[in-house]
């Protein structure tokens, strides 16, 4: 009797031991905030989700002409391939896509962790959203989206060299670009980067800004923390750059108020 | 075997204790979660991790007084972290700095560390994540309502009460070695918002309220002549005005193909306010929430159709309103008065091109009214708190650099980085700052007219603001009163049927969202508020995102839960059963003896 009192005591705490295993919430976001363009001014609170509107009607997938032409806040269903993905976060999950034709940015669309780990580059998805325009950036919000059974498809980089300061670069808005042998420019006071627009922010809780010099004209590319994050190669690649150097950039063509391409590489030479 | 037994006893129980030990869970940071569940640094800002141990010195929940030491401890060092932030403002981070090293001059013994956000909701998220592990910071800018929440776990602000009160430490106090402002010397409305319960937990930092910065040139090209004080009214008239467009598809006012003649930066003061200057309900000081009356879906029938026209919009929908204000675009630009520096054709921070800067006028004037006799406007600025530490000289220390930054030198300068009015009648009445008010106008730096008249706007309304409730839960309904306006607004763009079904449909996703609890269906049923932490072990429910949103549901106990109460009971029912045999046992025995 009492060798089984013991066991059953023994087989209780273990139970117990068992069940105090901490579980990661599984909710716990990877981004902290919105993660929308440099902010001014931010006097008021933090920007929180919004409730999805109400689901576009079900219609055909357009071509990406048929999409350039929609209006904004237009429904729209696009086909097209995932280049690389923001962080998931809060089932949303920003994404950066493109098809043959043209590229496309689905902001916060709504995607589980589960599916997140599925849009690799090269997956086809069919999005569901309405047109909107924030800035110039022309994206997709309020999205969901399907996977599509094709194979797999990486778009080539666009060199924009030639295309820097003319009108037919908004063309390419949200594509998969490069840009060589670029220069490294004064960002201000003699620094190679900003941390934040302005060097207002510090060294890993911030998106890092850095100009370039290209026949003639000065442009500015992000390093976009929720894409590459601190930490990562290009985080800490621009974080070691210098005015002056020569180096050869990939990334994609997002937009505020004008081009302000989203690094994926960067390589000094 | 009994004593076998006994020790097997023995150590299911010292296990048991072990077990409720360490299941007390914690909450995992993003950055953890992104690091695969390492430990968190140390908040601190130099990454010096002898600095500071938070986890060492902070009071266990529970402790809830106070008691101000006799005398400041000059010869123990003592190093606090502080949260601040600034607006993407590097002039900002530059004023904080020098008052760090201002305060380290005249206390050598106290290192300030300085951890810098531009976004109160980073710095909320970070507070409500480091309460259960005991890592916040000393001191921290943020604004009541999160300190609402961070004292639903209790023993985590200092209540400022008898640190404001210490006739040597104190607001104003003998033994201060800065030139402090006293209880007097706070401006009243300012100093009343930091007051919790009625108990005074934070002290003000900057105050600012919301603006609107209108392109008077177009005003008045439309045939209008613009008010002292604007109405509703009025704004909506000139705006459905200004969407006419010409032959050539261009809009008659400013000539180019865009123009939103009203976008509204922040719509959760936009509903806060409208419903205030209607005397309409919005929430009260216990937790109930009003918001979602017939006033409210009067306003966002009316908002939405001037969404619908695209003669109004937001910052959410269609980006920042001074960069469509800058470029001839919109005609009214509602924007807090700390984002001055963005206004108008010649302010000193662009986010445009230059060359798509459009000349005009810009007036400053209070936000839109219904009656602007008796203007309303909201009172909205950081403010700053207190944290409990077990070490009595290390929340002094804290207090006394609180007190700091209400000293004139850090208020003036940071002050007029923006709109900023500061806090204290006694840095508003120095004559440098009297100094920097009359010169503006003179350069478009630190004398830009528009910003100094977004100062003034706020110092002669300081009567006419108010603040909302602070409750836990209490920024919850403040993100429903912007998302209805949000939601209506793009349903109305897109053409959807916004009637009293759409109302309704809203209302329930909105109140879902925020987990707002209505007693009854309807506009007309008022709702509460859920909790936002857990009181016993401070950590949040915060949607995940960490957005300051209300509650989520907690569901139903999980599984592991259940097992470990269970597993517990059965402990607790087996020691219970053998003590019965035992001394059943023992009595038989006994028995047996005497027998």
């Amino acid at each position: 009797m009492k060798k089984i009192v013991a066991l059953l005591l023994v087989f209780v705490m273990v139970l117990a031991l068992c069940a105090c295993g901490e579980a990661k919430p599984a909710e716990t976001p990877v981004e902290e905030t919105k993660p929308e363009e440099a902010a001014p001014v931010d006097d008021g609170q933090t920007v929180v989700e919004e409730t999805p509107a109400e689901e576009p009607a079900a219609q055909a997938v357009m071509s990406f002409a048929e999409f350039s032409a929609a209006e904004v806040d237009a429904p729209v269903v696009v086909e097209a391939y995932v280049q690389a993905h923001q962080s998931w976060w809060d089932n949303k999950i920003s994404v950066y896509a493109q098809d043959a034709d043209g590229g496309y940015f689905f902001y916060d669309m709504a995607c589980s962790e589960e599916d997140a780990a599925k849009l690799v580059p090269g997956t086809k998805i069919r999005v569901t959203g309405f047109k909107a325009e924030w800035s110039g950036e022309v994206e997709i919000t309020d999205a969901s989206f399907e996977f599509v059974d094709a194979e797999p498809w990486i778009a080539e980089p666009l060199d924009i060299a030639a295309l820097l300061g003319t009108d037919e670069l908004a063309a390419h808005m949200n594509q998969f670009i490069c840009l060589k042998d670029a220069k490294i420019a004064d960002k201000g006071d003699g620094a190679a980067f900003f941390f934040n627009w302005d060097n207002s922010g510090e060294d890993g809780n911030c998106d890092l800004y850095f100009d370039v010099e290209v026949n003639g004209g000065t442009y500015t590319f992000v390093v976009r923390r929720y894409l590459t994050a601190p930490g990562s190669e290009v985080y800490e690649a621009v974080k070691n750059l210098q005015v002056g150097d020569t180096v050869d950039i990939e990334g994609f063509l997002y937009w505020y108020e004008g081009p302000q391409p989203h690094i994926s590489a960067i390589t000094v030479k | 075997m009994k004593k076998l037994l006994s020790v097997l006893l023995l150590l299911s129980m010292l296990l048991s204790c072990l077990l409720l030990a360490g299941c007390h869970g914690r909450l995992v940071t993003p950055e953890e979660l992104a690091a695969g569940g390492e430990a968190p640094a140390p908040a601190d800002a130099s990454g010096d991790e002898a600095a500071a141990s938070p986890a060492e010195t902070q009071a266990a929940p529970g402790a809830n007084a106070f008691a101000v030491p006799a005398s400041f401890d000059e010869n123990k060092k003592i190093t606090i972290t502080f949260w601040a932030k600034n607006d993407s403002n590097k002039t900002q981070a530059a004023i904080y700095k020098k008052a760090i090293e201002d305060f380290q001059a005249l206390y050598p013994s106290v290192t300030v560390n300085l951890r810098l956000y531009t976004d109160y909701g980073k710095i909320y998220n970070d507070v409500i994540t480091n309460i259960p592990t005991r890592t916040t910071p000393n001191v921290c800018v943020t604004y009541p309502d999160h300190i609402a929440t961070y004292m639903t776990g209790s023993g985590v602000v200092v209540s400022l009460e008898e640190l404001a009160a210490d006739p040597n430490y104190g607001l104003g106090g003998a033994a201060l070695k800065f030139d402090g402002p006293s209880r007097e010397e706070i401006v009243p409305q300012f100093y009343d918002e930091c007051h919790i319960g009625g108990v005074l937990y934070a002290l003000p930092f900057m105050r600012s309220t919301e603006a609107c910065y209108v392109n008077k040139t177009f005003v008045e090209k439309l045939g209008y002549e613009l008010p002292e004080v604007l109405t509703w009214d009025f704004v909506w008239e000139v705006s459905e005005a200004a969407i006419a467009k010409g032959s050539d598809g261009k809009f008659l006012v400013n000539g180019q193909e865009k123009m939103i003649p009203f976008i509204y930066k922040s719509t959760d003061n936009m509903m806060i306010q409208m419903l205030r200057q209607l005397d309409a309900g919005y929430s009260t000081a216990d937790g109930e929430i009003l918001l979602f009356n017939e006033t409210t879906k009067d306003l966002l029938y009316t908002i939405g159709e001037h969404a619908r026209s695209r003669a109004f919009s937001t910052f959410k929908i269609s980006s920042y309103p001074g960069n469509w204000l800058n470029a001839g675009q919109c005609i009214f630009a509602v924007d807090s008065t700390a984002g001055a520096t963005w206004m108008g054709a010649e302010a000193p921070l662009l986010d445009i091109p230059p060359e798509q800067l459009v000349e005009f006028e810009t007036a400053v004037l209070p936000i839109p009214q219904f009656d602007p006799e008796h203007p309303k406007m909201i009172s909205q600025g950081p403010s700053v708190c207190v944290f409990y530490k077990d070490d009595p000289q290390e929340v002094l220390a804290s207090w006394l650099f609180t007190q700091f930054l209400l000293t004139n030198d850090t208020q003036i300068a940071y002050s007029e980085t923006e709109g900023y009015v500061p806090v204290t009648l006694k840095a508003q009445q120095d004559p440098a700052y009297q100094d920097y008010l009359a010169r503006a106008g003179e350069d478009n730096q630190e004398h830009y007219r528009v910003k100094i008249d977004a100062a003034k706007l706020l110092m002669a309304n300081t009567a006419n603001t108010f603040t909302t409730p602070v409750f836990t839960g209490s920024t919850s309904v403040r993100d429903a009163a912007g998302l209805l306006i949000e939601n209506v607004c793009k349903a109305q763009r897109r053409n959807q049927t916004v009637d009293e079904a759409f109302m309704d449909k809203l209302r329930t996703e909105v109140c879902s969202l925020y987990q707002l609890k209505p007693s009854a269906p309807g506009w007309t049923a008022q709702a509460r508020a859920g909790t936002e932490t857990d009181p016993e072990t401070g950590s949040s429910a915060l949607p995940a995102g960490g957005g300051t949103g209300g509650q989520a549901d907690q569901g139903p106990l999980p599984t592991a839960s259940w097992i470990l109460l269970g597993s517990l009971a059965a402990a607790w029912l087996i020691i219970g059963l053998i003590s019965g045999y035992s001394a059943l046992k023992r009595r038989r025995e006994r028995n047996k003896k005497f027998t």
